[in-house]
């Protein structure tokens, strides 16, 4: 710490630069104190809106697990006609059991063809079934899949899920292979694509298996595991479906895709608004997994000496990160900005370190002092690059990581506490919203609804559009304010009295206290913005949530919905090995 | 009809949101009707019941603690104050010596909201008695629950009525120190063995649900939505008007 800082608060073995007086949760007391990033610099919506894919994102955790556990996928059917409409599906055998993709291809008139979540009509529709999927099977998931939320499913279906063809990709490489040819790597690695999901539902939605039942297998105790595998066996679909038609169109000169060409497909997803209030919905879960982040960052930090293969390593993916950034492209200015500023900003690093032979790696905490001066000279892209790019090399420091990504969600709350002693937590856990300024012009711009169009949540100007009333509760900020104005109204001995006295005469606060009391030693649980404000950019939120999916090239199309890439880049199920499963960062489609 | 355990969740939650019961009420509702699904008792028949009783009464739903250790609900029912009322017990509890509570609540519609909220505060050898009896049905209703197991007895498998107002009996302290005193044995078919495993099944095969309770609360639950419009469609969620097709 620099001479005049505050002096770092040590709690339970955790290390606070920033001296805040939250709690945490207890570390193995034997490590030295971990110098994490405090949360008052984590949690902004804009760097929270930089973060890039890790090795412990769930993708990556996903695909190290497969290898290591030995799963095994192979096509079991394939039934589709000349246009590719039909069926297949793709077993799935693991140590604790067996599941199945069904994937259904549809006929869909281009005019019919949208992302948005109010859509009734798909490319290609799919479900996760636990067990073996027979004719029966198929013809119930027939009758309800392609009918998405419409449909019922049933406890044996784990995911449900859809997906759009690319319009500008999915043909070029249908008349490629007819045609003998490979497609144009160029116009693979643009797009980067066959199709995009549009949704990945589960935990209970439409009769599917509640969360509880799909965790009763351990495989899928980690989050979104069962959803991480449905979209990886939808891009080898695609792949099929491809060949599949080309083959058809074309029996004697079809070809199939070259693995290069391969590997430069992922799977497309339009996120829009819809997962925003998952991050206010489910603040335990997010700390818990930027914790494990953070912790991750502190423990690399704390390295005293790289050793050379642990240097070569970064240097490898720093060049490959590179050449992935240069990849990047997006037509939205405030994004492509960033991307210009982290290419340079990458480029400049890595001349540096090539001219003086890596010098700055081989100081003491070369990785602590990588980061100070991303924090003192560049872009919050670059930080946050950064920050999981020096990860990669130190796999048995930190993958054990990824086992911390689940919580209890229950609230904890403490009825015995008194007024006086809530409003002293406010004060300590909450008071980055209690300094926000809500009278200001803009500050309660938006307001967060869901419409009665599959009650997909929208944003709505305060006092322009209509269902003001009927606002969700995404303005955390404004309502501890609320609260503490209203503890401040109470006179001293009303403020002795126990919360749940006080809750049982003002039930209207039972949700803000309950929030604070549950949250309040949970340091990255809250976002630290005021999110009605007009200057709030939703899409940040989204990208929060997607990179510890491990999606990559973030493409947003307004500030609220972006496209983004997964699995591009990773090996397919025939091509995994460990190192395989572990070498895919940063995917860079070759020249042509 | 089968639903899964989080779609009873969410309904609950958007219906008594809908409804207009304050924010986090709801969440302690569909927590509590969740664990009665759960295990086979009629948690969504009760809410619909006690969701039309709140709206055709048109009152606050708060209560005044300070009557000590005998409260009136007033009709209230136990599924939106039922986490308020253990919480209360358990605050009191927390200030006596021996760590003992007894609190006594009047005129409690649907008591079995309080299940789910007594498990989730006990801990260690905490335990807490519950009974609650009246109306013009059964006998009195027990309720023994530990961390982890709940003994109830009751004559009915139904445990109480919807519509019906109940003097309610809390008791929270060492688990030593409670009895489930005299009156109707344990009921087999709502003993813990017997929860845990429609528990199971629930998890398994969903839950049955009545239809028209369950279109009672999606009428309830469609109230948070906001009727769709072209500009809404167009600006809410912010994509261009050819979103796609690329």
């Amino acid at each position: 710490m620099e001479d005049g800082a505050p002096k770092p608060l040590v709690i339970d073995g955790l290390q606070y630069c920033d001296g805040s007086e939250t709690r945490a949760a207890h570390e193995a007391a034997q490590r030295p104190p971990l110098a994490l990033r405090p949360p008052g610099r984590v949690m902004r919506l804009e760097r929270l809106g930089s973060f890039h894919q890790t090795r412990i994102s769930f993708m990556r955790s996903l695909l190290r697990r497969l290898v290591r556990e030995g799963w095994s996928i192979a096509r079991t059917r394939l039934d589709l006609d000349d246009q590719g409409y039909g069926h297949a599906v793709y077993g799935v055998e693991t140590p604790g059991g067996r599941y199945a993709l069904v994937a259904f291809s549809h006929a869909l008139a281009p005019e019919e063809r949208t992302d948005r979540v109010i859509a009734e009509k798909w490319d290609a529709t799919f479900a996760l079934v636990a067990g073996e999927v027979d004719d029966a099977a198929i013809a119930r998931l027939a009758a309800n899949v392609p009918r998405q939320e419409a449909g019922r499913l049933s406890p044996r279906e784990l995911v449900l899920s859809r997906a759009n063809k690319s319009v500008r990709l999915f043909d070029r490489v249908v008349a490629s292979l007819a045609a003998g040819r490979q497609p144009d790597l160029a116009a693979l690695g643009e797009v980067g694509y066959l199709m995009r999901t549009t949704a990945v539902y589960g935990n209970g939605k439409f009769g599917l298996a509640d969360l509880a039942r799909v965790q009763q297998d351990p495989l899928f105790r980690r989050p979104f595991q069962a959803e991480m595998l449905t979209v990886y066996l939808i891009r080898q679909f695609t792949v099929d479906l491809v060949e599949h038609i080309a083959a058809r169109r074309s029996p004697a000169r079809a070809v199939r895709l070259a693995p290069a060409a391969r590997r430069a497909l992922g799977i497309g997803n339009a996120t829009g608004l819809g997962m925003a209030p998952f991050l206010v919905g489910h603040p335990a879960l997010i700390h818990r997994w930027i914790f494990a982040r953070e912790l991750a960052i502190a423990r690399v930090r704390a390295v005293e000496r790289a050793q050379p293969p642990e240097v070569a390593r970064f240097l490898a993916l720093l060049e490959r990160a590179g050449r992935h950034v240069g990849q990047w492209r997006t037509g939205d200015a405030r994004q492509a900005g960033r991307v210009a500023t982290l290419r340079a900003e990458l480029q400049a690093l890595a001349e540096g370190l090539r001219r003086s032979d890596a010098a700055a790696l081989h100081i003491a905490r070369p990785w602590d002092a990588l980061l100070r001066r991303a924090e003192a000279e560049w872009s919050l892209e670059m930080q946050e690059l950064l920050a999981g790019l020096i990860l990669e090399p130190y796999g048995e420091r930190v993958d054990d990581l990824e086992e911390r990504m689940t919580v209890d969600e229950r609230p904890r709350v403490d009825p015995a506490m008194s007024l006086e002693a809530l409003a002293h937590l406010l004060r300590a856990a909450y008071g980055w919203a209690l300094d926000l300024d809500l009278a200001a012009p803009d500050a309660l711009h938006h307001f967060w609804y869901r419409s009665a169009e599959k009650e997909e949540p929208r944003l709505g100007r305060r006092g322009g559009e209509p269902g003001i009333e009927r606002e969700m509760r995404i303005g955390v900020a404004r309502d501890v304010q609320g609260l503490w104005q209203r503890l401040h109204r109470l006179d001293g001995q009303a403020r002795r009295q126990p919360v749940a006295a006080f809750l049982l005469r003002e039930p209207e606060w039972r949700h803000i206290v309950k929030r604070v009391q549950t949250l309040a030693a949970l340091p990255y649980a809250e976002i630290r913005e005021n999110l009605l404000d007009r200057a709030c950019v939703p899409v940040d939120m989204l990208r929060c949530k997607l990179s510890f999916f491990g999606a990559v090239r973030f493409d947003p199309k307004s500030d609220r919905w972006t496209r983004i890439t997964l699995y591009q880049g990773a090996p397919y199920p025939d091509e995994l090995t460990a190192q395989s499963a572990d070498d895919w960062a940063f995917p860079v489609v070759p020249e042509a | 009809m089968r639903v899964s355990l989080n779609e009873v969740s969410r309904i609950c939650q958007k219906a008594v949101e809908g409804a207009g019961l304050p924010a986090g009420i709801d969440g302690d509702a569909a927590a509590s009707v969740q664990w009665l699904e759960a295990r086979g008792l009629p948690g969504l028949a009760l809410l619909v019941a006690d969701l039309d009783d709140h709206l055709s009464r048109g009152r606050p739903l708060s209560i005044d603690p300070s009557a000590g250790e005998r409260l009136d609900a007033d009709g209230r029912s136990g599924l939106f104050l039922g986490a308020l009322l253990m919480e209360l017990a358990a605050a009191r509890a927390a200030g006596t010596p021996e760590g003992v509570v007894d609190l006594r609540v009047e005129r409690l519609r649907s008591p079995c909201g309080l299940l789910a909220p007594a498990q989730s505060l006990l801990a260690g050898e905490r335990g807490c008695r519950l009974a609650w009896a009246g109306g013009a049905t059964a006998p009195a209703t027990r309720a023994i629950l530990s961390p982890s197991s709940v003994i109830l007895h009751a004559q009915e498998p139904t445990l109480c009525q919807p519509g019906e107002a109940y003097r309610v009996h809390i008791q929270l302290g060492p688990r030593d120190r409670l009895s489930a005193g005299d009156g109707e044995p344990p009921l087999d078919s709502a003993s813990p063995a017997a929860l845990d495993r429609r528990a199971a099944d629930v998890l398994a095969n969903g839950v049955e649900v009545d239809a028209a309770a369950w279109r009672r609360l999606g009428d309830y639950a469609s109230r948070v939505l906001v009727p769709a419009s072209a500009e809404s469609r167009l600006l809410g969620a912010g994509s261009a008007a050819l979103d796609d097709n690329q």
